[in-house]
């Protein structure tokens, strides 16, 4: 069964890495689109929507090679988790508000006409992606990683 | 020493032995995600300040058009005139050709005679094509004033490209002309983006005006729904 769990981790890792990085990538041409992606959700203060606009984009970008490569695959599934949490959170409230905004998750951001139609699918998607996240936060352990290389198990006492 | 003593020091030892083991191992991998930890802060630090040198928007530009609002508008028609209509456009913007062909020869007739004080603010996020119409059109306003602006703003939207490279900056200058500005006075500054750090912060405004698309009509200080409203309340306004 522990090995079923750390091939599932693998694939775990593969799928929300892969997206992670795919949508940080994405926003790395146009910084201050990312920005006004942000801004467009109207939630944060001012002062710290240029930061947030360019801090993301990198966080998703690193999460998601750690993720990939598994290195430190338990700290970065949580980290992985709480975006999905804060995407979530965004997207809801966007949606509850009444925005019609493109959530930028890939790139993009900003007003777009029937936008409202596409939030249950996002954030069943971001909910999805939680889920894996926080999969690998409770086993920790997968094939495949550089964890394995780095960490070996400590010996058991007697 | 009896047996049974000597097999519980021998044990005493082993255990020893494994727990001095797991205190390195422990030790050595803290090292290790210490060492992770510390490689993966100088990268997230180098590129968040790549990408931040990156976005200029809000740098000073060494380049202003004349003629144009302090919220990087241009105005048409009477500062007082009853009705204040704000746009907020891109030049490759569908909708926003949309907008124009239902509204704008009515908006030119109010501006005109004294109805309507109508404000563009040109923004640009789309493509390549945006930042260079929004320049272009800001070296004329620039160089030949607004009724030239407004000719060359209505034939850009009226001659919309098909997303791609957008028009070249030989056609731009062509339309410059044909709207009346000198080839000579515009050609470099269309060319050479001049105004290009403008148009940065101008969309950057948009956006801090909680203004997250095109098109964007305010009426009277309000902003409309959407632009079919937009037409419908400017249409109840102009009495057509």
């Amino acid at each position: 069964m522990d090995s079923v769990k750390e091939w599932l981790g693998l694939l775990a890792r593969l799928v929300v890495g892969g997206v992670w990085i795919v949508a940080g990538a994405l926003k790395f041409p146009d910084p201050a689109a990312s920005v006004r992606a942000v801004r467009a959700y109207d939630l944060l203060p001012p002062s710290i929507e240029p930061t947030v606009g360019h801090l993301l984009p990198v966080l998703e970008v690193v999460v998601g090679a750690m993720l990939v490569f598994g290195l430190l695959t338990r700290t970065a599934g949580a980290v992985s988790a709480l975006l999905c949490v804060a995407f979530i959170i965004g997207i809801s409230s966007a949606w509850a508000r009444g925005l019609e905004i493109d959530c930028g998750c890939f790139g993009g951001g900003g007003l777009e006409e029937g936008a409202s139609s596409k939030y249950p699918w996002e954030i069943a998607r971001d909910v999805a992606l939680l889920a894996a996240s926080l999969f690998l936060v409770w086993v920790g352990r997968t094939r495949i990683a550089v964890d394995n290389l780095l960490f070996r198990p400590v010996p058991e006492g007697p | 020493m009896s047996k049974k003593t000597e097999r519980d020091s021998r044990s005493q030892r082993a255990a020893a032995a494994i727990a001095e083991q797991q205190r390195k191992e422990r030790q050595r991998q803290s090292i290790i995600v210490g060492a992770i930890v510390a490689v993966l802060l100088v990268i997230v630090v180098g590129m968040f300040m790549v990408l931040s040198g990156q976005d200029t928007s809000g740098d000073e530009a060494d380049s202003v058009p004349a003629g144009v609002t302090d919220d990087y508008g241009v105005v048409i028609g009477e500062e007082d005139a009853p009705l204040e209509v704000v746009i907020y456009e891109d030049f490759q913007c569908g909708v926003c050709a949309q907008f124009h062909a239902a509204m704008g020869d009515q908006l030119n007739a109010a501006a005109e005679d004294g109805r309507a004080r109508v404000e563009f603010r040109v923004v640009s996020f789309l493509n390549d094509y945006s930042d260079r119409a929004h320049n272009a059109a800001m070296v004329v306003l620039d160089t030949a004033g607004e009724e030239a602006f407004l000719e060359f703003h209505d034939v850009l939207l009226e001659n919309q490209p098909q997303g791609g490279d957008g028009l070249s900056d030989d056609q731009l200058v062509d339309y410059a002309v044909e709207a009346g500005a000198d080839e000579d006075a515009v050609r470099s500054g269309i060319e050479d983006m001049t105004f290009e750090q403008w148009t940065v912060n101008a969309t950057d405004e948009m956006s801090k005006n909680d203004v997250s698309g095109t098109p964007t009509v305010f009426i009277d200080g309000e902003v409309t729904e959407n632009p079919a409203d937009a037409v419908a309340q400017l249409q109840e306004a102009l009495g057509e």
